[in-house]
């Protein structure tokens, strides 16, 4: 019997998919449909998951989830449909400027003459106004080495703290809260605590779409576990609800009471685990003020279960009930992402939810952990862990920190006083200094602000005031209309780099294939823009990507971070390590600050976990108020707004756009409108709706659902041609400046 | 034609035999057999621009929990289709 080639293709997948589920493993070593296999990351969301791309003569022909990374062989169909992305007919594969000025064509020009036209304006602007007068704008996305390498040109070489990026709008709260509570950024728990936990309390993420495989995971888990309980805490009733044993619809900003409220039950029926707390945990105000746990029990008073109802519209006995489930089972953990972070009070939000596992002990055994779920595939490990922001530097360290900034001085071999002082512009107050001139040239990487600011109409006249130098794949990402300048970067794995994921995981994506055309890897593309723009060449002496990720190792050595274990050959083997990891004999990290577990813990430690983060070892619950958010609905604008992901779209579908399977699930927006706010309004699916807020109007056509409770209609950000963010305003987070894109007011009407 | 592996998850043990029988009834789609932990293992053949749909039409089987992807082939499109 022969087989087709076809034939041979269909037997592979289906042993490839038996693999998945513990079938006879399979891996690289697996059917030989591709002439060979390379092991990578997918592009896409922050759960990070691995694949393998199989590369037939020199093309990529084939996605397969990795079998031995986190998610065990499995993806969804984003993940699997990367290679049209690849091959999408309008990748930018030539260097382009305008030479005109923004309303000028783009025209196709070489290397050399691209990077002396930014370079020499970066020059300029420095001239005349000083380092200040430019700036990075930098990608969770990017790639370690990317993140790393623009850091330390800015920051060192230009000499301008004017480093930022999107992490500042999706997990800048997630960051302030760790920092806050723990004294360091980045969770204690990984995704085996899934495997483990009998009680997910998910609030503000709808993880059944923006992280579909760590809710196959939880569904797994509920699925062979009947004792397991899931808790969805959501103003929207999304497909994240299906598993839930419970669905608490708040109204949109008042998750703060919601939260106040749990603890004020945990405590009052002292379920709360008194040897953890009394051991570990210090009590502050917003002030910083020491308090006691007494005053914390009588600042909670003004949390009953009825006064939250009040506040949140939650019945009163589905917050007792919620309390008691999280409090009582064996193992709790919290997810959480942009519904608590993107919040004028996203800070206090990530506060409240750590809270509530250090009054109850849940935290540092398997299981248990508040795990702060990340939007995109390298903010934790290329920008958080690096430092890529406007207010720090890499390894923990904070500008505003002489003896951090000494030893960053001192580790980049340039003299002391190099890095300034001041904190640079955060991403809102970043595009306000383009649109005023303060601000006269942007390197942006990898992001597409001219779709994602807050607050659209005001922060595009940043991007047409400065001069914009821009690395980019694809042609219709909407900031292309605004560069002067256009590098072609090679995409995903036409290059090599690594990306960290939510759970303190670092994987490599090896390269596969050539980067199409004249396209070049990012590190070439700064380095070689940086010689032009007249930063010293002593700063940046790589060959290549692994010689960037050698230097940051290396400086990763003895510090809260340190992953000086995970060599590049390392990583080439396994697929991701977990850190803290500061030997090469390391297994990678579980459970962070546990005995045992974290090699920074010594082993002989009196205590079972060293919270290590802050000098005194302990970790802070703080009594944090209800507020409500910046524009809460009003009679003239009587709803709120809000807007998220959809499972089959990544950000800003430059991406996603090119797969025409997922196109066509989502072609464009829509507004998701209540069924009783349907009826009263007139509204039916289908019709368009005008949403008027106090920036801007737009129409879309209606999808009347419950998925919204009343008063709440739902917008998707991923399409281009509606950028509903034109309708959000910019208020920011004041310890975090993350903008509060979750709540708006707006008026909603039928189309006349 | 694309080629996709992938795995139905079914509610219980008991869903296993009818989704199976529903989803080799569909045009492109073949079994591979059920797994002990209530997976139906599949393989569809279609024009990758109809993975999505026929991805949604396994869902609404009754008794499958979920669909998860484990590879997609890409080969005969990239080649312009003349695999034999
Ligand atoms: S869950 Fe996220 S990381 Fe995993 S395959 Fe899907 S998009 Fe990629």
């Amino acid at each position: 019997m022969t087989f087709s080639r076809r034939e041979f293709l269909k037997n592979s997948a289906a042993a490839v998919a038996l693999s998945a589920i513990g079938g006879p493993a399979l891996a690289a070593s697996g059917p030989q449909t591709a002439e060979k296999w390379v092991k990578g990351v997918c592009r896409y969301c922050g759960t990070g998951c691995g694949v393998l791309v199989g590369v037939k003569g020199d093309k990529a022909v084939e996605v397969r989830g990795d079998p031995n990374n986190h998610n065990a062989g499995l993806l969804c169909l984003k993940g699997s449909l990367l290679i049209p992305v690849i091959y999408a007919e309008d990748r930018i594969t030539e260097p382009l400027i305008r030479r005109g000025g923004k309303k000028s064509p783009l025209e196709k020009v070489t290397w050399d003459e691209a990077l002396e036209f930014a370079a020499s304006r970066f020059r300029e602007a420095i001239k005349s106004k000083g380092p200040d007068a430019v700036a990075y704008y930098g990608s969770g996305q990017a790639l370690t080495e990317e993140s790393y390498l623009a850091n330390k040109i800015w920051k060192a070489g230009f000499r301008t703290n004017n480093v930022d990026g999107n992490p500042r709008l999706c997990m800048a709260s997630a960051v302030a809260g760790y920092l806050t509570t723990f004294g360091k950024d980045e969770p204690m728990g990984t995704y085996n605590d899934f495997d483990s936990a009998t009680c997910f309390f998910i609030i503000g993420s709808n993880t059944s779409e923006a992280h579909p495989i760590l809710f196959e995971r939880i569904a797994k888990r509920k699925q062979s576990s009947p004792e397991v309980k899931v808790i969805v805490a959501d103003p929207r009733r999304t497909n994240t609800s299906r598993i839930a044993d419970m669905h608490i619809f708040f109204k949109p900003g008042t998750d703060l009471a919601l939260l106040n409220g749990m603890a004020h039950v945990i405590l009052r029926d002292e379920m709360d685990n008194n040897r953890f707390h009394q051991r570990y945990v210090i009590f502050m105000d917003n002030e910083g003020k020491p308090k006691t746990f007494e005053e914390y029990k009588a600042f909670l008073a003004d949390y009953t279960p009825a006064k939250v109802q009040e506040i949140t519209g939650v019945p009163a006995d589905t917050v007792e009930k919620a309390a008691k489930i999280f409090a009582e089972s064996s193992a709790s953990l919290s997810l959480w992402c942009m519904g608590i972070n993107q919040r004028t009070r996203g800070v206090w939000a990530n506060n409240l939810i750590h809270n509530l596992h250090l009054i109850t002990g849940h935290i540092g055994k398997k299981g248990a952990s508040p795990l702060s779920l990340t939007g995109q595939p390298n903010a934790c490990g290329g920008v958080r862990d690096t430092g890529s922001l406007a207010h720090l530097l890499p390894a923990g360290r904070m500008v505003a920190n002489e003896q951090h900034r000494k030893e960053m001085e001192k580790f980049w071999g340039v003299p002391e006083g190099t890095i300034q002082p001041k904190m640079g512009h955060h991403t809102v107050a970043l595009f306000e200094a383009m649109a005023k001139g303060d601000v006269q040239a942007v390197f942006i990487h990898c992001t597409n602000p001219a779709h994602t600011l807050p607050h659209l109409n005001k922060h595009t006249k940043g991007l047409e005031t400065a001069f914009v130098a821009m690395t980019e794949c694809f042609m219709d990402a909407e900031t292309v209309k605004y560069a002067d300048v256009v590098f072609p970067a090679a995409f995903w794995c036409e290059t090599e780099g690594v990306y960290g994921c939510t759970e303190r995981r670092y994987a490599l994506t090896e390269q596969a294939i050539k980067p199409m055309g004249n396209s070049r890897p990012v590190v070439q593309i700064l380095m070689d823009f940086a010689q032009k723009a007249g930063v010293d060449p002593k700063l940046i002496p790589y060959k290549n990507a692994a010689d960037i990720w050698e230097e940051w190792r290396t400086l990763s050595k003895g510090s809260p971070y340190d992953f000086y274990g995970i060599t590049r050959e390392r990583l080439k083997k396994a697929s991701g390590i977990k850190w803290p990891c500061p030997t090469e004999d390391h297994p990678g990290t579980n459970l962070r600050y546990v005995r045992g577990e974290d090699p920074l813990v010594p082993k002989d430690h009196p205590n079972p976990i060293s919270f290590y983060g802050r000098p005194d070892g302990k970790v802070v619950v703080y009594l944090r108020p209800h507020q409500p958010p910046f524009e809460p609905a009003d009679a003239d604008y009587p709803f709120v707004l809000t807007t998220g992901r959809v499972i089959d779209h990544w950000h800003t579908a430059t991406m996603t756009g090119k797969v025409p399977e997922l196109k066509k699930a989502y072609p464009s927006a829509y507004v998701e409108i209540n069924p009783q706010d349907a009826a009263k309004l007139n509204i039916r699916n289908g019709d368009q709706v005008v949403l008027e807020t106090k920036r801007d109007k737009m129409t879309f056509p209606a999808r009347v659902t419950d998925t919204c409770m009343p008063g709440l209609v739902f917008c998707p950000f991923f399409d281009k041609n509606k950028l509903v963010n034109r309708l959000f305003h910019d208020a920011t987070d004041a310890a975090s400046r993350e903008p509060e894109y979750k709540i708006c007011s707006t008026k909603v009407y039928k189309q006349a | 034609m694309a080629i996709m592996g992938f795995l139905a998850r079914c509610a219980t043990a008991r869903d296993c035999p009818q989704v199976e029988a529903a989803l080799t009834a569909m045009p492109g789609l073949s079994s591979y057999g059920i797994h002990r932990d209530c997976y139906v293992v599949a393989v569809a053949e279609a024009p990758s621009t109809e993975l999505e749909p026929l991805l949604q039409q396994v869902k609404e089987i009754p008794g499958v929990l979920s669909c998860l992807v484990t590879s997609v082939n890409l080969e005969d499109e990239q080649d312009g289709g003349g695999m034999p």
